[in-house]
This record gives structure tokens, sequence and C-alpha cells, in this order.
């Protein structure tokens, strides 16, 4: 279950490849892949091991210009989605 | 144990093959359509009996993959296999109580290696030629390859399971392979689309999206898929194939009629 102190980064096993605007990111195992569009893209290329998932949603939120409410429900649910797919994993929570 | 030689080739990927006869035997015999007298420039497959190596549990096919950076092992107990596309060699060491199907195996995976190398591709796909056109039918294990086949008699398959395509002059072409049924002995067609397969209630063929299909056909690109050196020329060479060549989604049910819908669209 994703949460916002967690901090998150993309799964090195995880393959990518950009093709017109979208990435394509080819999941560890079983050859399965899901596309993402580019602000799903963003959302992966933020998830870099250092930003909370409440700071990848307030970066979001800016460059997007919808609210901060709206970002960080779409955001906290396809980053769920994401750490089922083994995409990305916690590397740890911040507790501050 | 005595030992036997041959050589497989494929499009124009020759590999050259050696190991104890009792495993090499069969093959040479159902592959007999692809074995070819010994040619300088091929790659090496070299196969041993090691009885030092723990009893197989399982066979060769159910072995985790690893390929980086061009060098490939497969791993599993009473296996040891290694396959480098730097030296154009493949090893296997397999405990005696191994069978021809492991090492069947071993040679499909260093021929999806050597195949990519060579400018081809090797691909999880049915090979379905009809009115003299290859027709790519691909799709997750149980999307409906072999249903397809099955269907489209009388025309020839050239494999129901996995297909070489290789560029040609008049384009790419899709050659038929060992790994799986074949019905009739057609080699080679031109490569007239890529059909996925999404079994359905009503027939009809869907544009696939972009990225949608590339990925698609990298998910049924087997080995190659699984190592970052080959990932972005397996995308580029899907790319270039796709410039020439359309693809769809194939909706279709448990009939012929899909033929229909195919022609009355690619003609």
């Amino acid at each position: 279950m994703a949460r916002w102190d967690d901090v998150l980064a993309v799964n090195p096993e995880v393959m990518t490849h950009v093709n017109d605007g979208e990435l394509i990111v080819i999941l560890p195992k079983g050859g399965k892949y899901i596309v993402l569009n580019p602000t799903g893209a963003r959302v992966l290329k933020l998830a870099d091991g250092t930003r909370t998932l409440r700071d990848v949603a307030q970066v979001i939120a800016q460059e997007s210009g919808v609210t901060p409410q709206r970002a960080e429900s779409d955001i906290l649910k396809f980053a769920q989605m994401l750490v089922e797919r083994g995409v990305l994993i916690s590397v740890k929570q911040e507790t501050g | 144990m005595p030992r036997s030689i041959f050589s497989l080739r494929l499009a124009e990927s020759t590999l050259a093959i050696s190991g104890p006869e009792t495993w090499l035997q069969p093959l040479r015999r159902t592959w007999s359509p692809w074995v070819v007298s010994p040619r300088i420039n091929s790659w090496q497959a070299t196969i041993h009996a090691d009885d030092s190596l723990s009893r197989p549990a399982a066979p060769l096919f159910s072995a985790t993959i690893q390929s980086h950076g061009g060098l490939c092992h497969l791993t599993l107990p009473g296996f040891r296999a290694t396959i480098d596309a730097s030296r154009h060699a493949a090893q296997l060491h397999a405990h005696p109580a191994a069978q021809p199907a492991d090492i069947g195996y071993f040679l499909r995976v260093t021929l999806a290696l050597q195949t990519f190398t060579q400018s081809g591709i090797l691909f999880h796909a049915a090979g379905i030629v009809h009115r003299g056109q290859g027709y790519g039918c691909f799709g997750n294990s149980g999307s409906g390859k072999t249903t397809a086949a099955q269907l489209s008699r009388p025309d020839p398959v050239l494999n129901d399971d996995l297909i070489l395509l290789w560029p040609g002059a008049d384009g790419w072409q899709m050659y038929a392979t060992p790994f799986g049924k074949r019905r009739g002995k057609l080699n080679s067609a031109p490569l007239r689309a890529l059909l996925r397969l999404i079994q359905d209630t009503e027939v009809s063929l869907e544009t696939l999206p972009g990225s949608r299909a590339l990925a698609e056909l990298i998910a049924n690109t087997p080995v190659i898929s699984g190592d970052r050196k080959w990932l972005p020329q397996a995308f580029a060479r899907w790319e270039a194939i796709l410039k020439h060549v359309p693809i769809y989604g194939l909706h279709f049910r448990k009939d012929p009629t899909f033929w229909e819908v195919i022609d009355g669209t690619l003609g």
C-alpha cells in the first residue's frame, strides 16, 4: 500500500522506452508492459528515490495546474498501481 | 557417449551444434528440413553431458533466463547454460537425465539471440500463409495462436508458436522454425500484416495505438526483451518493421470468418 510519506524509486529491473511522448514500461517479470501518458511518465521520473509521494504530487499539481487535492487523489491511486505491478519500490518512509 | 554434429539454418543464420548423439539424433530427425551441411561463419552451440550436476527436477523450459550485456545464462538445477553473443558461442552442460526437449529449448534461446544479432527477430507468433501472404498472429499464451492456425486450414502454417522475421530485398519475410507445429512444407512468405489476437464473439480488425503496438511486439520477442543491451535495438527493429507492415488487433471467434474480414481490409 503506497503512503504519502513513502519515498519511491523505479525498480532497477524495469526497462523503458519513449514513443511519441508516451512511456512504454516493460515490467520485471512475465513479459508484461504498461504504457504511460506524459503525466504518468513524469511521475515515474519524479520518483527518483529522494522525494516522498506527497512531494511528487505537489510538483505534478504545480506543473499541470490542477488542485493539490485532485493531484493527490489521482497520484496516490496511480502510485499504488505502479507499486503493485513492481514498477515502483519503496526506498524508505519519511518519519519527520 | 558418442557425439553428433550438425548445422541448423533459419533464413540466413546458421548454428553449428555438437553434443551427445542420444540428445541430438532425435532433434536432427525432427528438424531435418532445417539441417544443412556445416558452414563457416556460423555460431557454435556445444552441449556436454555432466553427471556432476544434480538430476533435473524440471524441464529447462522453466529456467530463469538472465541476459545482461549480451551474455545470457539459463539457471536451473541439472543445467548450466551460457550464451555469449560476443563470441558467437553457446555452451550447455546438462545432467545425463536431461531430455532432447531440454536441448531443443536451449538451442531455441540461442537462436533467439543469434538471429537478433544478425538482423532478424524471433517472434512469438503463429505464422499463417493466406493467399501467398504471411500473417504473424500473436498474443500471450492462451490468446489463440494455435486455434487461429487450426481454423485457417488448408492454409500453410510456417509455425504455430514461433516464427522468424528476416529482412529481404523485397521487404520483411516470415520464416518457418522448428519450434512448434508446422502445416505444409513452405519455408517462408512475405510478411503482410501483424495481428494481435483477441478472442471475442464478433469478428473485427482494430487499429492498435503506436505505443501499445510496440509494447505488445516487444512482449512477444523472447529473450531479447529481457536484456537492456538489446532492448533499444529491438524497439528500433520493430519500428522499422511497422513502417512497412501494418499491425491490427484481430477480434475473432472460433470459426474461419476472420479471414473474410482480413481479406476485405487488406486485400
